[in-house]
């Protein structure tokens, strides 16, 4: 088993990865290939596989909008944390810096509402280590586009099982504020706005934390 | 004077806040006297709410809004209750007593 996140993982149709190869990025492109979280790596092993419940894959239920719910808010923390720790240091300048604080506060709210809603039911904080992504600004920009983007797929793959409607409502507004953090991203990288074409596709739960747990970003 | 403002006869009738910050409504639950206006201050930077009347008595909703205010002057006995229709968790109540 791969210690790192590899782009196949997550993005199972090649989207992402087209995106990055028609925008000739060579640098980036391998970064993708070869690891995309490489060294840091968003290994997010027995953390996420430990804090969250099992897999929902039952018919939608209560119980698994629960479980859906808390799937998000780990994906949330780690996305938050990921723009906290970038915007930290002094890696980011000009435009990348202020479409990161941008998209930092959205995460932070994000993951303020999905506690909020969950209540005494949410799922703590993983400890995270995001090694150079965080620190070399082009790393950053690769790694917060495929981020985003899965993202995407993660809210998307998990929309028809959702039971509540409020819940889904909920998800459903997140998610097309996750996609306009991919597209930002991808106009100021020059990767394609959206890598599925006119028609997104979601990943299922198990895939998601698949390549989540395949990379090194959380350590506890 | 130090005399009351009186409003369609309920004594104590004032204009009080409510806070919409950090995807929550505070108080969740305000008391007030009949007559008295309730002001939705949104200051929740650029995180967009609403308040919607739910149940009965009703009462008119806001617009969806990230800053500014919106007033509602209360004039009738009961429990108000209403929510935010973005956010599952913003519940609120206003009794009128």
């Amino acid at each position: 088993m791969t210690d790192h996140i590899t782009l196949e993982m997550i993005d199972t149709d090649a989207a992402i990865q087209e995106a990055a190869d028609d925008a000739g990025l060579d640098t980036r492109s391998a970064f993708f290939r070869k690891s995309i979280y490489a060294g840091g790596t968003l290994a997010v092993g027995g953390l996420l596989m430990g804090g969250m419940p099992a897999l929902a894959s039952a018919a939608p239920s209560a119980a698994q909008d629960i479980k859906i719910l808390n799937f998000a808010l780990t994906l949330e923390y780690l996305e938050a944390a990921f723009y906290k720790r970038a915007l930290s240091g002094s890696a980011l300048s000009g435009p990348a810096r202020d479409l990161a604080k941008v998209i930092n506060r959205h995460e932070a709210v994000h993951v303020t509402f999905l506690k909020k809603t969950l209540g005494t039911k949410a799922v703590k904080s993983p400890a995270f280590d995001f090694k150079d992504t965080v620190t070399n600004q082009d790393k950053f920009l690769a790694t917060a586009f495929v981020l985003e983007n899965t993202g995407v797929k993660a809210y998307l793959g998990q929309a028809g099982r959702i039971k509540n409607p409020a819940f889904l409502g909920a998800a459903a507004t997140i998610l097309t504020v996750e996609a306009r953090h991919a597209g930002a991203i991808a106009q100021l990288t020059g990767m394609k706005v959206s890598p599925s074409g006119s028609f997104d596709v979601g990943n299922s739960m198990a895939a998601i934390l698949k390549a989540v747990k395949g990379t090194g970003f959380i350590t506890g | 004077m130090g005399a009351t403002l009186v409003t369609d006869g309920a004594e104590g009738a004032s204009t009080t806040t409510v806070h919409i910050k950090d995807i929550d409504f505070s108080p969740h639950v305000k008391k007030v006297a009949r007559g008295s206006t309730v002001r939705w201050a949104f200051e929740d930077k650029d995180t967009p709410h609403n308040v919607s009347s739910r149940g009965t008595p009703k009462f008119r909703n806001s617009t969806t809004r990230q800053t500014g205010s919106y007033t509602v002057r209360f004039t009738k006995q009961g429990a108000y209750r209403y929510v935010c229709t973005i956010h599952v968790n913003m519940k609120g109540t206003i009794v009128v007593r």
